[in-house]
């Protein structure tokens, strides 16, 4: 594989993924205000949809490019990382109008913030085996699932599934919960 | 309540709810001094009611049959509005669970029980309604979902029983919940909650007893996952539902919507808690047979209503928290025998949450602490032509991590003001002409000339005035 520039490699990968996310936000996010239902309801459902792929899948744009580019594994895991860690910031941004900044920040252990993180962690997983395949398959003596590329596709999985399944994830929600009060006590403010 | 046996009199082993009774028998003859407040002093009668009543989770105000559901079929919640007297502007004074549990217990706002949200813990420094009933005679029963923040459940010794559960943060389950029977952990009984909780409900009622009973039924349903019994799971599939307008196939996933639940369809969710409804409903009807089957229908009072209500995509909103109509109304459902002159009437007088505790006492002869910051609407029930509150306090403290931060506002038969702690923009609107809140007056020139009038009443509620 031919090593290019930092930037194809790794960056141009990821912004790709970022404005793809930013302008569905912002398309979905301002399109009810037309309150025509013809333009709001299909706007709505493309923009959610690619808003929804490039949040939750983006990793499967990201890391194969990234690889094919010969980015390095620190640099196809951190372009990976990094649209679900912008869409986290995002969100405790949002939430910082409500509580405050310590407040906010414990959101990173929030089910949605822990749950896309390894969701990314499996996906990052399952391309680096499929990568690894190809290389294989192109003579390259390479072992396809390495104990890196597997311990990311189980624990990856593996939390995934335990945060939004687990009593329909009701369970780590509450856990979550009872951590915030331990720290904040009920964080009412007053 | 845990039985323990203890010595008493004549060295006979007594357990500790015998030995409370028998105090609290002794304190209504009249022995003790009288610098005990007057409900303990009450004497119990034969002519006071039994006292049933039925709170259930997240239960919408427009979503019962006699509402005009376009779908729904809800016999009977109808039976009970047939036979009693629907509430049509009742609402709950925070709309959140826990809170709102509080203050139907204590009479009193969320900024004076203290439980302001789901994560502040009950401290029982409160008197609820069910140990005020117990001192002035009554057997009293809590059965079902208590949800206010402590370790596990509270010690309420007055109760002669005491049925609930705490897993999930004592949001409980709708199949197969682990219970917890005076003090006691005890496998299900019943598959399903709603059914289960009912079943200890009837037996509490069967009970030979010499006292009156109160019977504070608290039910899971329709809380999310909004689960209904697999009867009647798939009920409403074929119906088209008619989501709100400014709704669309994300809302429910996006802005911070996940922790209501709703991750997917929201019309599927909705066809769920529509099914959850029936099933509930269901049991209603269950109950209410039963008490006629007892006897009981001519001397008890029966009264249903709910914690708060639930936004389905109306304002772009999910769940409750939010200050709009669909948030704060609450179904309230009295059939009172022989207090009131019109059965299957209507009352369009505002009650609140905090106005239970102080009708119930009202019902049964006790005076009203005056630390109760509701008011009593027997005279409403009595008398439809009973003038009723001009205005009341609506308060929320934020919740960890919704998105909705503290809010304070003011109600009127007409108007609605509310301003939100930090950048949010307030709203104010015309409720009799603009139910579903879609236009905001701040900023108007009608808006300017309402506001200093509503912030006014805002303020003075906020210092405790009742207007």
């Amino acid at each position: 594989m031919e090593k290019m520039s930092r930037y194809k490699r790794s960056i141009a990968p990821a912004m790709t993924v970022f404005i793809v996310m930013a302008v569905s936000f912002v398309v979905y996010n301002l399109v009810w205000r037309t309150g025509i239902p013809w333009i709001h309801k299909p706007l709505a459902l493309i923009s959610g949809v690619t808003l929804f792929l490039s949040h939750w899948f983006g990793t499967l744009y990201i890391y194969p490019i990234s690889f094919r580019r010969g980015a390095s594994l620190m640099e196809r895991v951190v372009a990976s990382l990094s649209i679900p860690f912008i869409f986290i910031v995002k969100e405790i941004v949002r939430i910082t109008s409500t509580y405050t900044i310590l407040e906010s920040l414990y959101y990173f252990l929030s089910p949605l913030a822990v749950g896309i993180t390894f969701f990314a962690i499996f996906q990052m997983g399952i391309c680096e085996a499929v990568m690894r395949g190809r290389l294989k398959k192109g003579g390259e003596k390479v072992r396809v699932f390495s104990p890196g590329t597997v311990a990311s596709i189980v624990i990856g999985l593996g939390v995934t599934a335990t945060i939004f399944f687990w009593g329909l994830g009701e369970h780590y929600f509450y856990m979550f919960l009872v951590g915030f009060r331990a720290l904040f006590g009920p964080g009412v403010g007053i | 309540m845990s039985d323990k046996k203890i010595k008493g009199l004549f060295d006979r082993d007594i357990s500790r709810r015998e030995m409370l009774k028998g105090v609290g028998a002794i304190s209504a003859a009249g022995v003790v001094s009288s610098a005990i407040p007057a409900s303990l002093l009450a004497s119990p009668s034969k002519d006071r009611p039994n006292i049933v009543f039925i709170l259930s989770d997240d239960h919408r105000w427009d979503h019962m049959g006699f509402m005009g559901h376009p779908f729904l079929k809800t016999p009977g919640l109808d039976r009970l509005a047939g036979e009693g007297v629907s509430f049509k502007n009742s609402f709950v004074t925070t709309s959140l669970c826990s809170p709102s549990r509080a203050s139907f217990l204590t009479g009193t706002y969320a900024h004076t029980h203290g439980v302001k949200n789901n994560l502040t813990p009950w401290t029982g420094e409160s008197t609820t309604i069910l140990e005020h009933l117990s001192n002035a005679g009554y057997d009293v029963g809590f059965i079902g979902k208590w949800h206010m923040p402590g370790k596990g459940l509270p010690d309420l010794p007055f109760l002669d029983r005491f049925v609930s559960f705490t897993i999930q943060e004592g949001q409980g389950r709708y199949f197969d919940c682990p219970m917890i029977v005076d003090g006691v952990p005890t496998k299900s009984r019943k598959e399903y909650i709603t059914e289960e909780l009912t079943d200890y409900a009837i037996e509490y009622m069967e009970k030979e007893r010499e006292n009156p009973f109160c019977l504070y039924l608290s039910h899971k349903a329709v809380h999310h996952a909004f689960m209904p019994p697999k009867d009647l799971a798939g009920t409403f599939d074929d119906v088209d539902v008619d989501m709100p307008e400014e709704n669309d196939i994300w809302l429910s996933m996006t802005n911070g919507h996940l922790y209501s639940g709703t991750m997917g369809l929201l019309s599927a969710h909705y066809r769920n808690y529509c099914e959850t409804i029936i099933g509930l409903d269901r049991e209603i009807v269950r109950l209410l047979d039963r008490i006629d089957d007892l006897g009981l229908s001519e001397n008890t009072v029966v009264i249903y209503s709910s914690d708060n209500g639930f936004l389905w995509g109306e304002h772009r909103t999910i769940d409750k928290n939010w200050p709009y109509e669909e948030s704060i109304r609450i179904p309230f459902i009295v059939r009172a025998p022989g207090m009131s002159s019109d059965s299957g009437g209507s009352r369009e007088q505002m009650v609140l949450n905090i106005d239970l505790a102080p009708t119930l006492l009202d019902i049964a002869g006790v005076p009203i602490p005056g630390e109760m910051e509701g008011e009593s609407f027997l005279p409403v029930l009595r008398n439809r032509d009973t003038a009723g509150r001009k205005a009341w306090l609506y308060e929320y403290f934020k919740d960890y991590p919704y998105n909705i931060p503290t809010t304070y506002g003011v109600r009127t038969d007409r108007y609605k003001l509310i301003e939100y702690e930090g950048r949010r923009k307030p709203l104010l609107y015309k409720i009799d002409q603009d139910p579903k809140e879609k236009n905001n007056l701040i900023g108007t020139e009608e808006g300017d000339k309402l506001y200093p009038q509503l912030k006014a009443m805002l303020e003075e509620l906020k210092a405790g005035k009742r207007l």
